[in-house]
């Protein structure tokens, strides 16, 4: 899960507890129940993700638009269930930047919106789509404090530039991640962080699939 | 650096009267959010009830501009029945509603990009010169 409310400060700290709270809530709801379903087969446990992914970005969405709607506060939200046995990765984009998946060979897709921000309009509709993470695939998401970080003379690190950056292979999601640090630094040079920056690798061990 | 945030404020008359805010700073973002819509609900509270932000000089618009935005939006909807809960909702899921009373003029790639990601292209209505956008309220 990645999210990113918008505004500074503590009003919109208070909104981003909020948002983990009813996520969380909304997820545990049809996730993680004490009781143990019947063995089911690999299909009807995707369908069963499929409707957690589905009722956790609604019921949020729907939460926060009709029971603040005058405060005018959203978030960008992508939330992924990851199958570690499989690499199958089921996911929901609420306006965020694009994560991507990152092979041997550079960029293999990116997860672009599959709706709008969430909390803006109550019964929006999110896509819940499905990609792959293959062995030695990298998943990378990240919030705009990446790409619109800016260095002394005000200009921004961009998306092009990330892009650039992704096109060299990576042995690891921590070398990723160090890369990307390493390089934001030398944009930033010291100059004010204006923007709180995140950044999450999750790594596919090399091998056989399994 | 960004430049000073301004508006400069013009009365257009098409059908109906438009106020046009000529946003003349280069960035909306959380150091300018709050006169946009301090300024907006200004202009509202003296009778505007239709505006467009012409955002030619605007490079970057950060997640708070957008809630300036959506802010504004809201309170220009009107109460009818062509801006009903349940008109807007199905417009918006078919591309047929976008706001009669916000509408933007000549917003750069970047900030048409921060839009589209964030899904407020959705329900604001863009257009690339002061005439047509006039004309279309």
């Amino acid at each position: 899960m990645m999210g990113d409310v918008c505004g500074k400060g503590v009003g919109a700290a208070l909104f981003m507890t909020l948002f983990r709270i009813r996520i969380r809530a909304s997820a545990n709801v049809t996730h993680f129940t004490d009781s143990v379903p019947p063995p089911a087969a690999a299909e009807s446990a995707l369908v069963d993700d499929e409707a957690t992914l589905k009722s956790t970005i609604t019921l949020t969405n729907n939460y926060v638009a009709r029971t603040h709607r005058r405060a005018s506060m959203f978030a960008s939200l992508f939330l992924g269930l990851l199958n570690p046995a499989t690499g199958s990765l089921l996911y929901v984009n609420g306006g965020h930047e694009a994560p991507l998946i990152l092979g041997p060979a550079g960029v293999k897709t990116y997860l672009e919106p599959t709706g709008p921000v969430v909390g803006i309009f109550p019964n929006m509709e999110f896509k819940i789509q499905q990609a792959q993470l293959d062995p030695g695939d990298i998943l990378l998401a990240f919030t705009d404090g990446v790409t619109d970080a800016l260095n002394p003379a005000g200009e921004m690190f961009t998306r092009e530039r990330l892009a650039g950056l992704l096109e060299q292979p990576f042995l690891s999601a921590s070398a990723l991640l160090q890369q990307i640090e390493t390089d934001l630094r030398a944009h930033v040079a010291g100059a004010d962080q204006f923007d709180d920056i995140t950044i999450m690798a999750v790594g596919r061990t090399p091998g056989p699939a399994g | 650096m960004a430049s000073e945030f301004q508006i400069t404020i013009s009365q257009q008359q098409g059908r109906v009267p438009v106020t046009v805010f000529h946003i003349e700073g280069d960035v909306i973002d959380v150091n300018s959010y709050e006169q946009l819509e301090a300024q907006a609900r200004t202009a509202f509270e003296a009778g505007a009830r239709n505006l467009l932000l012409d955002m030619t000089k605007v490079k970057y618009i950060s997640s708070a501009g957008l809630r300036a935005l959506h802010a504004i939006f809201v309170m220009l909807r009107a109460d009818t029945p062509s801006e009903s809960d349940e008109t807007m909702k199905k417009g918006l899921m078919d591309g047929s509603f976008k706001s009669p009373h916000l509408k933007l003029l000549n917003p750069s790639p970047a900030v048409l990009e921060t839009l589209r990601v964030m899904g407020f292209d959705m329900f604001l209505e863009v257009h690339r010169n002061l005439k047509d956008a006039i004309a279309s309220f």
